[in-house]
């Protein structure tokens, strides 16, 4: 198990770097499978978060993210729905107005 | 001698002054003197921009009356060369914190990394522990916008110096973060990747209509996802406030969720300047609604 806490001694994760780093940690165990603990880790950035899963993910990884907390969790999710977002988009979506030129 | 001041009110006569400050010291030859007037009101907004333009040029500055206020104040945020994020910490008073800033060898090679972290963390802790109701309402934005505007400099920006300062003025109830950093700009980072970005306005317009539309297919690593978000998150109808993006000589600034592009003409910022001001909500605000 990888404490993240005390491996960055930090309670942010907030780098890309950070991501890969600990996707090295995870790549270089023994055994593929590995746990992450999250205790005491208060906030995981969408960019930590979305580069580590994606990074996992196209390994087929067997890792288990452990005592994330709520914000922890919900950026854990974000970063699955962005993996998982389709290529294509549908042809109802729409765009917000375009804002107007402000010249000084 | 050139005079410049210091001055707030609304955002659109905030960004028109700053402006102009920044053309009148664009016009200075390197090493000429500044006079700043003594009676104004300063914000991280007009603070920084300044403090990179005076440092860049190395300008001497002066203010009209050495012990006033404002003298006070900008002495005690350690405007203009700010201080590296290490030995940071807030002001005699308990309510100012000082302008925290990367630079020389600090901005080089391994260094670089650690050195961005750091300020993050730090100056997050500054935050949090200086304003307090800030924290309560708004740690995740914070956190949100320090992760990400502070990882783009790393990254995107190639910049010797980055400045970092922010304040809360607790009978107004706002709080205001700016960042800069006299890289090479969205338009430099852009088109690395896109040769076909060209000019400061394309980068800005190709940034910002991520937030726009979701037709743009994006890549993580691409500059401007986490500034979309950011964009997302300040520009709605649920949070009073400011968000300003100045790069090059063309920008994007948004007073609630009424947005303009902007045109600076001949003034050229070096590098990228971003204003975030919030007005402390009622409630606290949850970034997860606004993040794609």
């Amino acid at each position: 198990m990888i404490n993240l806490r005390y491996t960055y001694n930090t309670t942010h994760l907030s780098t890309r770097s950070m991501a890969k780093d600990l996707f090295e940690k995870i790549s270089n165990k023994e055994n593929n499978e590995n746990t992450l603990d999250f205790s005491g880790i208060e906030f995981a950035s969408r960019s930590f978060m979305v580069q580590l899963y994606s990074m996992l993910a196209r390994q087929r990884s067997q890792v288990r993210f452990k005592n994330m907390n709520e914000n922890v969790d919900r950026m854990y999710q974000l970063a699955v729905k962005a993996y998982n977002r389709p290529a294509v988009m549908p042809d109802t979506m729409n765009s917000s107005s375009t804002p107007e030129l402000l010249s000084l | 001698m050139t005079q410049i001041s210091f001055n707030n009110s609304s955002h659109w006569q905030n960004l028109s002054h700053l402006i102009r400050m920044l053309s009148a010291l664009q016009k200075l030859p390197e090493g000429d003197m500044v006079e700043m007037n003594s009676r104004g009101f300063a914000t991280p907004f007009h603070v920084i921009p300044v403090a990179s333009a005076i440092n860049n040029k190395n300008l001497t500055f002066s203010l009209t009356k050495k012990n006033s206020d404002l003298g006070q104040y900008l002495k005690t945020i350690r405007f203009p060369d700010g201080v590296s994020a290490i030995v940071a910490k807030p002001g005699a008073s308990g309510n100012y914190l000082p302008i925290a800033r990367i630079s020389g060898t600090e901005s080089l090679g391994k260094q670089r990394e650690s050195s961005y972290k750091h300020i993050e963390d730090q100056y997050r802790e500054l935050i949090f522990n200086c304003f307090r109701n800030i924290k309560d309402k708004l740690s995740n934005a914070i956190a949100f916008f320090l992760s990400e505007l502070i990882e783009n400099a790393k990254d995107h920006s190639d910049a010797n110096n980055f400045y970092i300062f922010a304040q809360y003025w607790p009978a107004l109830k706002e709080f205001e973060l700016c960042l800069m950093d006299d890289g090479i700009g969205l338009k430099g980072s852009l088109s690395k990747i896109h040769p076909q970005i060209t000019t400061d306005e394309r980068a800005v317009r190709e940034v910002i209509q991520r937030q726009l539309s979701a037709r743009i297919s994006d890549k993580e690593s691409l500059p401007g996802t986490g500034l979309a978000n950011t964009i997302r998150i300040v520009s709605n109808k649920e949070l009073q406030s400011s968000f300003t993006l100045l790069t090059g000589n063309f920008g994007y600034s948004c007073s609630n969720d009424f947005c303009k592009w902007v045109e600076l003409g001949t003034l050229t910022v070096q590098g990228t300047l971003i204003n975030i001001r919030i007005k402390e909500p009622q409630e606290t605000f949850d970034i997860f609604n606004y993040i794609h």
